[in-house]
């Protein structure tokens, strides 16, 4: 695949998901104000306000920098909205492997039981931890970013 | 040389600086694009409260994992009923010292030096710490903190203190006691007293706002948890605002070299934090005990017609305490308008203010008055830790000033709540 389509295929890409992005975090800002929250399959949305200006703003910065993928300053700019994103992720993932150790609520004992244990990593998730496998590509840019954007320079 | 003119020395550095430094055009690298993009106002932020965010996500459920799923059982299930059996002369007024209540069935509610007085440092504490010092330690190794001390710089400079300032501030948002100790990388002792008081003051903790979104968001939703800490760091700004202009001293400008981001080790991130926590364990824990047992002295001694006597357990309301809970009644109703009631978890915050938030959601109030008691409990004394670690950095003239500040500001910012419920007919 040439570099061109390669980038050409990357602001698609990402300025898809971004869309995705900034509407997890508008929808989490929603349940703020207005309660509830939603569950689909292994995707939780609960109501955050920090949380969600935060992963909305980077859903902005991700579609600002897809539109602009062939320069540095777009690179830049997606690259740091997936580190963010992969920290909350990393986060939530931490919580949940702390949840998974100990036992439930009014159980004796020090450790969790095999099936409670098993039972934490079914889900639901929260967006971060979803969208941590989509945001994967980034790598592949990053990888040889000096020599692919030359191109566009030439 | 100091035969030349100033003009022919400058002439002779150019000719000097041509031959040896050589000039090319910078090549931005992604590296120092992310750096330009954490420093930048309109992306820069977003991002520091993402990672603020994140540090205190990352404290709370380390705290919580080894607080509640590990220490507490610990000391409440087998510590606490092995002290209490094993130790002698009970009961004596040595017992209700060092062990404290005898039914007591968790190391809370002890009150004993052996028990809250080891519970509270090591139980709570330290499991509060170790996260945070560590989150610190790995900003710093990346490089990010440089970056966010010139972020918040110009916001900071309106209260006297610079960009650095946001560690003690963060780190306070998750305990007060490594944030009251890191405000030693503040330059001037004027810088540094600021510091402390109004984090001591206005910064509530991070067991704080755990119990709090627990019982006060979860009762009657986010707004009211998040309009008192809105409350709460406007005090931080305001008071700090106006003891800049009132105390004597300096707030010296800040130079930061900004290092290009790079990979943290893990050595030097476990050495960081052990220092750390090394300093916590040799200089803080011994105060945390002696403020325990400062603190249970006054539980178990009375004055009966100016004479010092001790105290029966279960008659607290004869011993100091007792008293200066009485005689601060009618302040509580009169001046700040909440119930009589509150002064039990008032109390209590001197040890831990996280159990005494949730001690005032069992008090019946409405919700005017529960936003008033929680400021109070923030603002009113800071916990006995952070009180002895005060008194270790500030010195004792200094933590009498800083009482006096924080005595203005509770009477200030709980009377103003209490006239701001009054014009508008709630109260």
């Amino acid at each position: 695949m040439s570099v061109e389509t390669k980038y050409s295929l990357g602001q698609y890409y990402f300025g898809i998901l971004s869309l995705f992005i900034i509407g997890f975090g508008f929808l989490e800002l929603l349940f703020f104000f207005t309660g509830g929250e939603y569950c689909y399959g292994i995707l939780q949305i609960s109501p955050a306000i920090v949380r969600s200006i935060v992963i909305a703003s980077m859903g902005i910065f991700m579609l600002t920098g897809a539109l602009k993928l062939k320069s540095l300053e777009g690179l830049s700019l997606v690259t740091l909205a997936c580190i963010i994103l992969w920290i909350f992720a990393a986060n939530d993932l931490f919580e949940i492997i702390t949840t998974s150790i100990l036992p439930e609520e009014g159980v004796e004992g020090w450790f969790n039981s095999m099936e409670g244990f098993l039972n934490t990593y079914k889900g639901p998730y929260n967006p971060c931890v979803v969208l941590l496998p989509f945001t994967l590509p980034i790598f592949l840019f990053i990888k040889n970013y000096k020599k692919d954007l030359r191109v566009f320079k030439e | 040389m100091s035969e030349l003119t100033p003009e022919e020395r400058w002439d002779y550095l150019d000719k000097l600086v041509e031959k040896v430094v050589k000039f090319e055009k910078r090549k931005l690298s992604l590296k120092d694009a992310l750096g330009d993009l954490t420093i930048r106002p309109i992306t820069g932020i977003p991002i520091a409260l993402g990672i603020l965010f994140s540090v205190w996500m990352f404290f709370s459920t380390f705290a919580g994992f080894f607080t509640d799923g590990f220490m507490v059982p610990l000391f409440d299930e087998h510590y606490l009923p092995w002290i209490q059996e094993s130790f002698p002369e009970k009961p004596s007024w040595l017992y209700t010292l060092m062990v404290g209540a005898p039914g007591a069935d968790n190391c809370f509610e002890a009150f004993g030096v052996l028990t809250t007085g080891l519970f509270v440092p090591f139980g709570v504490v330290l499991w509060a710490i170790i996260p945070l010092y560590l989150s610190v330690a790995l900003l710093e190794d990346i490089g990010y903190l440089p970056r966010l001390a010139v972020l918040i710089d110009n916001v900071l400079h309106k209260i006297g203190l610079h960009g650095f300032a946001i560690v003690p501030t963060v780190l306070s948002f998750g305990c007060n006691i490594p944030g009251c100790t890191a405000a030693r990388i503040l330059e001037t002792k004027k810088e540094r007293f600021m510091m402390m008081t109004i984090l001591a003051i206005f910064i509530p903790c991070g067991a704080q706002l755990g119990i709090m979104e627990e019982t006060i968001a979860g009762e009657y939703g986010n707004w009211l948890m998040f309009t008192i800490i809105g409350y709460l760091l406007l005090g931080y700004f305001i008071v700090g605002w106006i003891l800049n202009k009132i105390l004597p001293g300096e707030s010296p400008e800040i130079l930061i070299d900004i290092p290009p981001y790079q990979k943290p080790t893990i050595k030097n991130l476990i050495m960081k934090t052990w220092m750390r926590v090394k300093c916590f364990l040799v200089h803080a824990v011994p105060f945390v005990l002696l403020g325990s047992l400062l603190v249970n002295i006054l539980y178990i001694v009375g004055i009966d017609n100016g004479n010092l006597t001790l105290v029966e357990f279960g008659e607290s309301e004869k011993s100091v305490m007792g008293r200066i809970a009485t005689a601060l009644e009618p302040v509580l109703s009169g001046w700040f308008g909440v119930p009589k009631e509150t002064i039990l978890p008032l109390v209590t915050a001197f040890l831990r203010k996280d159990l005494a938030v949730a001690q005032l959601s069992t008090i019946s109030m409405s919700v005017y008055q529960l936003f008033t008691s929680v400021v109070l409990i923030s603002i009113y004394f800071p916990c006995v830790a952070t009180f002895m670690i005060l008194l270790k950095e500030l010195g004792f003239s200094g933590l009498l000033k800083s009482i006096i500040i924080l005595i203005i500001s509770t009477f200030t910012f709980g009377g103003l709540l209490h006239g701001l419920w009054m014009l508008m007919g709630v109260a």
